[in-house]
């Protein structure tokens, strides 16, 4: 059985107080084995990205646990937090959040810098390994929208964390340049133990996950397996 | 109100502490110029109407031969014309000799020209020729109360008014003495029939001239000194000329100045935090204006809402500042009316100036939110719906252009260095607003260095005398020896003194010429005193128009002789503008222009007096005791009182400067402040997509403080130059004749003034920090996600 990469007991996550109170997530409880390629899926309020928040360490919960990695989230301070990110964690976003005054190379050579070692030849690397060799000294605003998500895809896995937390990857994506992102991260999960967790309120992009959670309500509704993932390249929406 | 209305109301209550900024700033700004504009106007109001009611003279001739009064009288565009004496003679009161001034007056009524406001007491009697009204300084100087006696050139006189005069409001002996003493000159008012017992050359006839209302001034004024030249007059002075007068005007024209150029730095700065704070908010509303366009809003409706929030701001701004502009106003026409004697208080609020500041404030704000409010008009729906502004070229920043081996640096340090440019509006707002505050705290702190280095140069090496003696005996060797041996003195010179008028062709300049012993002691000449010719102050350079190596004449009415000297050079002294000549050649050419003019003339006590230093240590209060004692000294003049009158003038320059610096110092703050919240609310996504990548909020807010201290510095480098430029042109705006400074910034200032705006950066990061600190990372990717 493969080792368990997340692993969430009764999370609970409210907003607000009295009147206004939302319960976000309502005792949720799962598992990710390490390598996995994770959909989150569910309709917009469904708590998928308050989940992934939680696996992120973005924001405490209101109650339940969370042990990521070898992490255990519920006793770490901001400091604590923000090392299991820079170690564990690499985020993609839907609108990329590239910084708009560093070229590609430095946008990823950033987060590099943050985990020392050379910086250098690990940022054009992995530049490279999303294509990006020959635009890395493009800054964000000369780039097309695809090519900004792989530097975001690359900024994330420059520190090689053992988890990918992607939000909406391709929400802002058309369906060429969405499914070429996919084919990517889909990619990363294959050629390593890597464990990639994806957002999304689209049901096709599920079809390329091994195991797909939906959401609804802030709780957990289903989970299943595909024992034989869909190639990104036949996904479409 | 409308929807839109309440929007920007809302709008406005959620970036409160932001608009609280701008307000303060555009309340700042309104309110200097409304209360300095309206103090400047009153203060002229009250001058005027001080003068109209005393009937200040507008002419004042001294010496003029017999028949000059009706000369004038037909003189067209002269209402009248009085004669009346007065003689500068030796007095004593309440313990301490002095020269004063004794003015003649009618016993029976106040004269038609330069009447005098009874405080206390009564006006003079025709019957008692001992009683006498007491200028009101000298009395206070001398604590000089109805009833009390003194002496004037030996004869006991009893106060039976105090008066305030005209002349005599700022009490300036003349036009090369406007800082006297308290205690070392005194106006005194006595019949006229007392002044027939003065004898001497210190008494002198003059004629008083009062023009008629709605003439044009410099006109009459050329024809009457036409005639009093033609009358041989020892001097002629005009209203704008006259001592008190020209010295309250000075500091009048120097309040003016202020009150236009104050409050321009404020309001431009304010204009600035407007513009980027309402940058900001339509940056932050760009997906509610696309819906808005989208929904059917006119750009034209929508652009004149977000200009509605800089003109808002100004007019709020501008009505809390008028208010308080129209108090402070009061106020300050109250201290200065008060400071300069000034016997009116005219404290009327000018509509046309708060209607001004009201509009000063209103278009600051709307000029400010133009290039916004176009951005809205000019914003494509479809994509301003999208919310986020598509990602913008960037670029390397000028920095690692010019020094390569910076591209090599670490991200961050480049991604500071590009924050500089990432958006040049706001940058460019935050370095003016850098110079600006620049401008002001230099213009102030290098006043007060001008001021501190003005009077240390003029007490250490310009009059290095400790105390001046006055006798009422002639002056020769051995009443100098005299001093000179006084426990607790060093040395001691006779110092030669004469009223004169220097004139280069038809250009004249009245002042004194001083003659001092070669290898004088007691005045510092840094290229000496030549032994023939004469030292012009600087000033007369260009009063006379007249260079080193010219010949100028020289009359010397007192002694009705008139020589002509070689210019020998130029001084540059920051009190007075004299003339010094070595008293040899002084005493040599009179006497061969006139003969009757000796050496023995010239030792006369009008002509002479003695200048001491102390011994190292030495009491100086002691000293000048001991000189009173001396038979025949008159009066003692401490040079350290003047050092002390002066400390006090000063302590009122010092309230403008401490204003300037905190004012600087808070429209600094109030600027960066803004720009930096708005930077951190533009970039919370990235922040927070930093944070989520690993980044610890003290590198996030590394990042903050590294731009804002680099853009500050940026800032300070040019504005130390326009603050010199300022502080140069505000000193100048000072400067006259009479007070011919010349600004002097220290290094030292320019050091403190820079690490003084890089503390208010600082201190303006603080909130900014706070707010990187606080940001959400949760609620930052939840907010965004679909």
């Amino acid at each position: 059985m493969n080792e368990i990469a997340v692993k969430a007991s009764n999370l609970t996550k409210t907003y607000g107080d009295g009147d206004t109170e939302v319960h976000a997530l309502k005792e949720v409880s799962f598992e990710i084995p390490r390598g996995d390629f994770v959909v989150l899926q569910g309709a917009s309020g469904s708590g998928k990205t308050t989940l992934l928040n939680q696996i992120g360490a973005l924001e405490p919960p209101t109650s339940g646990e969370v042990e990521s990695n070898g992490f255990h989230l519920n006793g770490l301070d901001d400091d604590g937090r923000t090392e299991y990110r820079l170690k564990s964690v690499g985020f993609i976003f839907q609108f990329y959040n590239l910084v708009p005054s560093l070229t590609a190379y430095e946008n990823v050579a950033l987060i590099a810098e943050l985990t020392g070692g050379n910086v250098r030849d690990r940022t054009d690397q992995v530049l490279e390994s999303v294509g990006l060799g020959d635009r890395k000294d493009h800054f964000p605003g000369q780039l097309s929208g695809g090519e900004q998500q792989r530097v975001s895809i690359a900024r994330g896995l420059v520190k090689n964390p053992p988890l990918m937390l992607c939000d909406e990857p391709t929400g802002a994506l058309d369906t060429d340049t969405g499914t070429q992102v996919l084919s990517l991260l889909r990619e990363i999960t294959d050629s390593g133990d890597r464990t990639i967790v994806v957002v999304t309120h689209n049901s096709e992009i599920s079809r390329i996950a091994n195991r797909v959670i939906d959401l609804r309500d802030g709780m957990i509704v289903g989970t299943h397996l595909n024992d034989d993932p869909t190639s990104p390249e036949n996904v479409a929406w | 109100m409308s929807i839109l209305g309440l929007k920007r109301n809302r709008d406005i209550r959620r970036q409160k502490w932001q608009f609280v900024a701008v307000l303060v700033t555009v309340v700042l700004g309104v309110a200097l110029f409304a209360g300095m504009f309206n103090a400047y106007l009153n203060l002229g109001s009250s001058l005027e109407s001080s003068y109209n009611r005393l009937v200040m003279a507008d002419m004042t001739v001294t010496g003029a031969e017999d028949g000059f009064l009706d000369t004038v009288m037909g003189i067209n565009g002269v209402a009248t014309a009085i004669g009346r004496r007065q003689a500068d003679v030796p007095m004593e009161a309440a313990g301490d000799s002095l020269v004063g001034r004794v003015i003649g007056m009618p016993g029976d009524d106040q004269p038609d020209i330069n009447k005098v406001d009874i405080v206390d007491g009564n006006y003079l009697n025709p019957e008692d020729n001992t009683g006498v009204m007491v200028e009101e300084h000298m009395a206070s100087d001398f604590a000089l109360e109805l009833g009390d006696t003194f002496e004037i050139a030996g004869q006991t006189v009893t106060v039976t008014g105090i008066a305030v005069s005209p002349e005599y409001l700022w009490p300036a002996k003349d036009r090369q003495t406007i800082f006297t003493p308290p205690g070392t000159f005194g106006v005194v008012f006595a019949n006229e029939s007392m002044l027939e017992s003065l004898e001497g050359p210190a008494v002198q006839n003059q004629i008083l001239v009062e023009y008629q209302h709605g003439v044009v001034v410099e006109d009459v004024d050329a024809k009457v000194e036409s005639a009093a030249e033609s009358a041989n007059a020892a001097d002629i002075q005009t209203l704008a000329d006259q001592p008190s007068n020209s010295t309250i005007n000075e500091e009048i024209g120097g309040l003016q100045t202020m009150a236009v150029a104050l409050p321009l730095l404020f309001l431009a700065a304010a204009g600035m935090a407007i513009y980027v704070v309402i940058t900001r908010l339509v940056y932050s509303q760009r997906g509610v204006i696309g819906t808005l366009r989208a929904s059917g809003f006119r750009a034209k409706t929508l652009s004149r809402h977000y200009r509605s929030y800089g003109v808002g701001v100004g007019l709020v701004g501008a009505a809390i500042g008028a208010v308080l502009g129209g108090l402070m106003g009061w106020g300050m026409t109250a201290i200065y009316t008060r400071v300069f004697g000034i016997p009116d208080l005219v404290a009327d609020i000018h509509v046309p100036t708060i209607l001004l500041a009201l509009t000063f404030g209103a278009v600051a704000g709307a000029i400010a939110s133009v290039p916004p409010a176009r951005t809205v008009a000019a914003m494509p729906p479809a994509e301003a719906m999208r919310g986020d502004l598509p990602a913008q070229g960037g670029k390397r920043s000028v920095f690692e252009t010019l020094i390569p081996p910076l591209r090599r640096a670490p991200v961050r340090w480049r991604m500071t260095l590009r924050g500089v440019g990432r958006n040049k509006r706001r940058s460019v707002a935050m370095v003016v607003g850098v110079i600006l505050s620049a401008v002001m705290i230099l213009a102030a702190a290098g006043s007060m260095d001008t001021m501190l280095t003005a009077f240390d140069r003029q007490f250490n090496e310009v009059s290095i005398e400790d105390a001046q003696s006055f006798f009422e005996i002639p002056v020769g060797d051995p009443e100098v020896k005299e001093v000179a041996a006084t426990p607790g003195v060093m040395l001691a010179e006779p110092v030669i003194g004469l009223g004169a008028t220097i004139r280069n062709g038809s250009k004249s300049y009245t002042t004194l010429v001083e003659g001092y012993q070669q290898n004088t002691n007691v005045h510092g000449f840094p290229s000496g005193l030549p032994t023939s010719g004469v030292l012009l102050g600087q000033a007369m350079k260009d009063l006379l128009d007249v260079e080193v190596g010219q010949r100028v004449t020289i009359e010397l009415s007192d002694l009705d002789t008139e020589i002509s000297v070689l210019v020998q050079g130029l001084v540059d002294e920051p009190l007075a503008t004299l003339s010094y000549m070595d008293s040899s050649a002084l005493t040599d050419a009179i006497n061969k222009a006139n003969d009757a003019v000796t050496a023995e003339v010239l030792a006369l006590p009008s002509f002479t007096s003695v200048k001491a230093i102390y011994d190292p240590g030495a009491s100086g209060q002691l000293a000048v005791d001991q000189i009173r004692d001396i038979d025949g000294v008159a009066a003692v003049v401490d040079a350290t009182e003047l050092r002390n009158l002066l400390q006090q003038f000063q302590l009122f320059f010092y309230v403008f400067i401490g204003m300037g610096l905190v004012f600087g110092s808070a429209m600094a703050f109030a600027l960066i402040f803004n720009i930096i919240s708005v930077n951190v609310a533009e970039r919370v996504s990235e922040f927070a997509t930093m944070r989520a990548s690993g980044l610890t909020h003290r590198k996030v807010a590394s990042m903050i403080t590294g731009e804002t201290f680099l853009l500050t510095t940026i800032g300070i480098v040019p504005g130390l130059v326009f603050g010199y430029w300022a502080a140069v042109a505000f000193m100048n705006s000072f400067s006259s004749d009479q007070f011919p400074i010349v600004a002097e910034v220290r290094p030292w200032t320019f050091v403190l003034t820079a690490v003084g705006l890089l503390v208010v950066a600082g201190l303006s990061l603080i909130p900014a920090v706070g707010a990187v600190k606080r940001i959400n990372v949760g609620e930052v990717v939840r907010e965004r996600a679909v």
